[in-house]
């Protein structure tokens, strides 16, 4: 056999093991991806809420965001970022209309959470608390100024979860993933629910 | 921050962590020449109709049928070598005991014998001379047939 | 000498007919590899649902991707027709081989034309998901460098030697 044919079968065995190895990634990306989204049970949120966040002198106000992650995939989930704001969602009197009332949303939280690797084969708890103290905006008045007959069924008012973005990297980097959420409901106040 | 373990198929995490194993070594060479490859390609791509389907499956007949013309006329196939006196290249000059090859191995073998089968040269070459003869006799009274 | 005619016309004829077929059989996977299996998968991801929640992926996008992918796939295909019904060691299937090659990263990179590179699916009502397939796609891109680099090289050998190519295959 010649000198040269011998270098290619090097070369074309090497070749061989890289085209067979970036398959073998992508097929298992895709498999993981397809095993953490098909089961309800991998992705899980859960919300607890203590106190009164109307009243600005109740410190015990807590609202928790408890999410479970599992990775039930073959690879680590890296750099896995989670960022979100925290509206809320009334019906504001008009007081040069009387009897009307206009929908505003008043930013009261926003966070940017890096939860670092999820390693394969490990389920990830964790959660987000909301306290008093990085409360914004002015919940007074809200409490003062809200319309508690709102329009339509609207609620009287509702905190609702915008711009959820959830970035990662998965299959050894190779894939990058954005998740953006436009608005989730967290929770709606009724009539029932108000004050 | 709880991370918890939970039970997976042993076999396809060792084929993944072998994947990313093999990965983590050839990708800061390999993904480099990938970023470079983009730049040309994005290029030459401009130059590609990207609103008419038919001219890409014209090509394709062109070729194809290109190709059946190419192949058919020239096959490249190894067939039965004719003795003769030629040698391969820059090898040294070998003689055959048969006049028919079927086997490449038995040839190549033949030329690291040439100092026995060089004695035998002259036996051999009057044993052609004299199917040669014959061959010739025989092709005369075959050529009408062959048109 | 007549026998010794006939049976190399036989051979060649067997020859042809053998380059024909696997011309054909190369051509028809390659068809099946770059044609059929990624309309099946797009077709499918169009279909696709998340947890009851249909999936969209945009219309024109989609109609951009089978353009490349069949326009591409038929070039690819055509190629390797011609490749592989050529004679083993050939020049020709040097040259078709390396061009078939540099095809297929033409058919690859199409695909960040078409949008397939940074895949956008719409969760109805709800939000979308981006999914930037760039670092995945690069890294195919200098393996198939260096695929090139091999076919290149086997150009190179085939037409330095040439002659004993030709030796070795008996003609």
């Amino acid at each position: 056999m010649r000198y040269s044919r011998i270098v290619r079968i090097i070369m074309r065995f090497f070749l061989l093991i890289l085209a067979s190895t970036m398959s073998i990634v992508s097929f298992l990306g895709g498999y993981s991806a397809l095993a953490i989204l098909s089961d309800d049970d991998n992705i899980d949120l859960d919300y607890d809420y203590d106190g009164d966040f109307f009243d600005v002198n109740d410190t015990s106000l807590r609202f928790k965001i408890d999410f479970k992650f599992k990775n039930a995939g073959y690879f680590d989930l890296e750099d896995l970022e989670v960022e979100f704001k925290v509206i809320v969602r009334y019906y504001h009197k008009d007081y040069y209309v009387p009897g009307e009332s206009f929908r505003r949303d008043i930013l009261v939280y926003e966070a940017e959470e890096d939860f670092g690797d999820v390693e394969s084969g490990l389920t990830l708890r964790d959660n987000i608390k909301i306290e008093r103290k990085v409360v914004m905006g002015n919940v007074t008045d809200i409490l003062l100024n809200v319309d508690t007959n709102p329009p339509g069924d609207e609620p009287i008012a509702e905190f609702i979860a915008k711009d959820i973005i959830i970035t990662g990297k998965y299959s050894l980097n190779l894939i990058e993933f954005r998740v953006e959420i436009d608005s989730y409901s967290i929770k709606a106040f009724d009539k029932e629910d108000w004050y | 921050m709880i991370f918890q373990e939970f039970e997976r198929n042993p076999v396809w995490q060792f084929i993944a962590d072998l994947m990313g194993f093999i990965l983590m070594i050839f990708k800061p060479i390999v993904y480099p020449i990938g970023q470079v490859m983009v730049l040309w390609i994005d290029f030459l791509l401009r130059f590609f109709p990207s609103e008419n389907i038919t001219i890409y499956f014209v090509i394709f007949f062109i070729i194809v049928i290109a190709g059946i013309i190419v192949n058919c006329k020239w096959p490249g196939e190894k067939y039965f070598r004719v003795y003769t006196e030629e040698t391969a290249p820059g090898e040294a000059e070998k003689k055959h005991k048969s006049m028919f090859h079927l086997k490449r191995k038995e040839s190549l073998k033949d030329a690291a014998k040439d100092d026995e089968v060089s004695e035998d040269d002259d036996e051999v070459s009057e044993e052609d001379n004299e199917v040669s003869e014959e061959d010739n006799e025989v092709s005369e009274d075959d050529e009408p047939k062959l048109q | 000498m007549s026998l010794i005619k006939e049976k190399v016309k036989k051979s060649m004829e067997h020859a042809a007919i053998k380059n024909m077929i696997r011309g054909a059989i190369f051509a028809i996977i390659y068809i099946f590899v770059t044609i059929i299996i990624p309309y099946i998968t797009f077709s499918w991801v169009m279909n696709l649902e998340v947890e009851g929640i249909d999936l969209e992926l945009y219309e024109e996008q989609y109609a951009q991707i089978l353009f490349y992918i069949l326009a591409f796939g038929l070039l690819i295909s055509a190629t390797a027709f011609f490749a592989y019904s050529s004679p083993s060691q050939s020049i020709r299937r040097g040259v078709f081989s390396l061009i078939q090659i540099i095809l297929n990263c033409f058919y690859l990179w199409s695909y960040k034309f078409s949008g397939a590179l940074e895949i956008q699916i719409t969760i109805v009502k709800l939000g979308i998901i981006e999914v930037n397939l760039q670092q995945l796609i690069l890294t195919y891109m200098g393996i198939y460098f260096l695929t090139v680099i091999l076919k290149t090289y086997d150009l190179i050998d085939f037409i330095i030697n040439r002659d004993k190519i030709k030796f070795e295959r008996g003609q």
